[in-house]
């Protein structure tokens, strides 16, 4: 009987040592998901979503430069909410089937690092670069203000479901422009 | 027979004093905030300031002046700078709204703005120059506003009234 | 006298199969079951390798990466890249396909969010020549020249030519004759630090030799 009561109190030790979170989870950043009208707005930036898509290739509009693979890219919609200075999107990541993968560096224009404004849209695209086999499977993607990504600060979260997404031959990717989308 | 209380008293209080001090240190350092920021702020008197070894005056405010995207307009701010010799050079302009919270910063970079229209930064000019500040307003910014014009560890700071 | 050895045996089995018993062959089980997984899983396996010496072409594989050289080449400046080799060296350009096998994107020479690879740069880099010395850091960038710093994404190999500097000089030519210069690939092992200025950084420190792939210079 006893003994039963020792196997009983290891078991629950086990399950709490399990979903005890780990230290570093204490600065982990906030994630601030999008609102109805699909803008979601951090401390440093406000993005909505305006176009996602799949391709195997992906190009400049003057075609000088391509690339082939399986390519994720995003068309987003960002500004700054309070603040000019210093607001830019730092980090975007996607976190997917257990990989975090880096908006990719190769194409020669990307929302990465591009001066945001207040009051005013920039419309710019992200491309991930996926492995051949990545085909299927919800992930999210993650977008901070600063580089690295910092602690204790919102991060914003927006879901993707790669089945809901399109595929298209080939997609050009433009460089940031003002304006609405 | 005395209470264990009565017995313990003088560990008790020690213990009393030992933690309010470690509560009260434990906030002093790590809980309460840092000393803010303490540049010195240079308000501008009829629209003219001494920043950055050089005498900054407004000279006018104008809407429009170059395009924008829908929704959103120009504001070109002209400042004439008398230069000089102990002119340096200055730091990031921003423009905020005088009564709320958003602050702008000079957005020459993405609009079309000629080159020769006015200096984008004070400079260490020994004459008079003209410097040209343009920001990209939505149109629900009205104004007042106030322009900040940092250099040499101090905050020169313009109303610009519309 | 047998019946008494019979009577004990019979007593020790009954001892042994008693209920009072039970939490002690549970025990046992146990036991056997973890050194079953021990050995099942490697556990008596040597604890060293001696690196593998890799051909042109071939693959090395680590644990956190794979490396294959693609391309050998020497020369004295890369315009593309604004990268020019100093009086008394020369450029070796080493373009490998390398892919990140572990979950995070990490970055060849700087550091890609908070992870580390330290690949090329540092005092153990995971890539590094053995017979000939480099005279300075290493560079890198992609084959299909990009401008950007190098990001490997988890899963996809990429393309990226590595520039080392080195002497110019007679000892550096015998190597190459001798086919003494290689690229030994290290094996590398992710470590969660607490660095001073960011709290939560992954970086690859490097561990055992794990192979040296050939490099001869193209004719």
């Amino acid at each position: 009987m006893p003994w039963f009561f020792g196997v009983g109190l290891l078991a629950v030790a086990a399950v709490v040592t399990a979903i005890t979170p780990p230290d570093a989870a204490l600065r982990d950043p906030f994630p601030v998901g999008a609102a109805d009208d699909g803008i979601a707005t951090s401390r440093t930036l406000a993005a909505a979503v305006v176009d996602v898509d799949r391709t195997g290739r992906i190009t400049t509009s003057d075609e000088e430069w391509e690339a082939e693979g399986n390519w994720l890219v995003v068309t987003l919609s960002v500004s700054a909410p309070t603040t000019e200075v210093d607001a830019a999107i730092g980090v975007a990541s996607l976190l997917i089937d257990g990989r975090l993968f880096q908006a990719s560096e190769r194409p020669p224009a990307t929302l990465v690092g591009t001066d945001l404004r207040v009051g005013t849209d920039t419309v710019g695209m992200l491309a991930f670069e996926l492995p051949a086999d990545l085909r299927s499977g919800t992930g999210e993607l993650r977008l901070s203000g600063r580089y690295p990504t910092p602690e204790l600060d919102d991060v914003i979260v927006f879901p993707v479901d790669l089945a809901d997404v399109p595929t298209a031959t080939a997609v050009e990717i433009d460089e940031p422009r003002l304006g609405a989308p | 027979m005395t209470s264990w209380w009565h017995r313990q008293r003088v560990a008790l209080i020690a213990l009393l004093v030992a933690v309010v001090a470690v509560v009260g240190v434990h906030v002093w350092f790590d809980v309460l905030p840092a000393s803010t920021d303490d540049t010195a702020v240079i308000e501008a008197r009829n629209g003219s300031a001494e920043i950055a070894g050089q005498s900054l005056a407004l000279d006018s405010a104008r809407w429009d002046e170059f395009d924008a995207p829908a929704g959103s307009r120009t504001l070109s701010i002209r400042i004439e700078s008398g230069g000089g010799p102990d002119a340096t050079t200055c730091g990031l302009f921003t423009l905020a709204e005088a009564g709320g919270a958003r602050v702008w910063s000079n957005a020459r970079s993405v609009l079309d703005v000629p080159f020769d229209a006015g200096e984008s930064f004070c400079q260490e000019e020994s004459g008079p120059y003209v410097i040209l500040a343009v920001f990209l307003l939505p149109d629900d910014a009205e104004g007042p506003f106030v322009l900040e014009i940092p250099g040499d560890g101090e905050v020169a700071r313009f109303p610009v009234e519309l | 006298m047998a019946a008494g050895v019979r009577d004990s045996a019979a007593g020790a089995a009954r001892t042994a199969f008693s209920r009072r018993a039970v939490p002690l062959w549970i025990a046992a089980a146990a036991v056997i079951g973890l050194l079953a997984g021990f050995i099942g899983f490697g556990g008596l396996a040597p604890a060293s390798r001696t690196p593998a010496m890799v051909a042109a072409g071939d693959e090395a594989r680590t644990s956190l990466y794979t490396v294959s050289v693609l391309d050998v080449e020497l020369a004295d400046t890369v315009e593309s890249q604004f990268l020019e080799a100093e009086p008394g060296e020369t450029l070796l350009l080493v373009t490998v396909r390398l892919e990140n096998l572990s979950d995070r994107a990490v970055g060849v020479e700087r550091s890609a969010d908070r992870v580390e690879s330290r690949l090329i740069v540092g005092r153990e880099p995971m890539l590094e020549l053995s017979g000939v010395t480099p005279t300075g850091t290493a560079r890198s960038w992609r084959a299909d020249e990009s401008t950007r710093a190098v990001i490997l994404q988890p899963g996809v190999p990429a393309d990226v030519t590595i520039a080392w500097p080195v002497p110019d000089d007679a000892a550096t030519a015998a190597a190459f004759d001798e086919g003494t210069v290689r690229l030994d690939a290290y094996d590398a092992v992710e470590q969660s630090g607490q660095v001073i200025l960011a709290a939560s950084t992954i970086t690859w420190r490097r561990a055992e030799l794990r192979a040296q792939l050939d490099l001869d210079v193209a004719p």
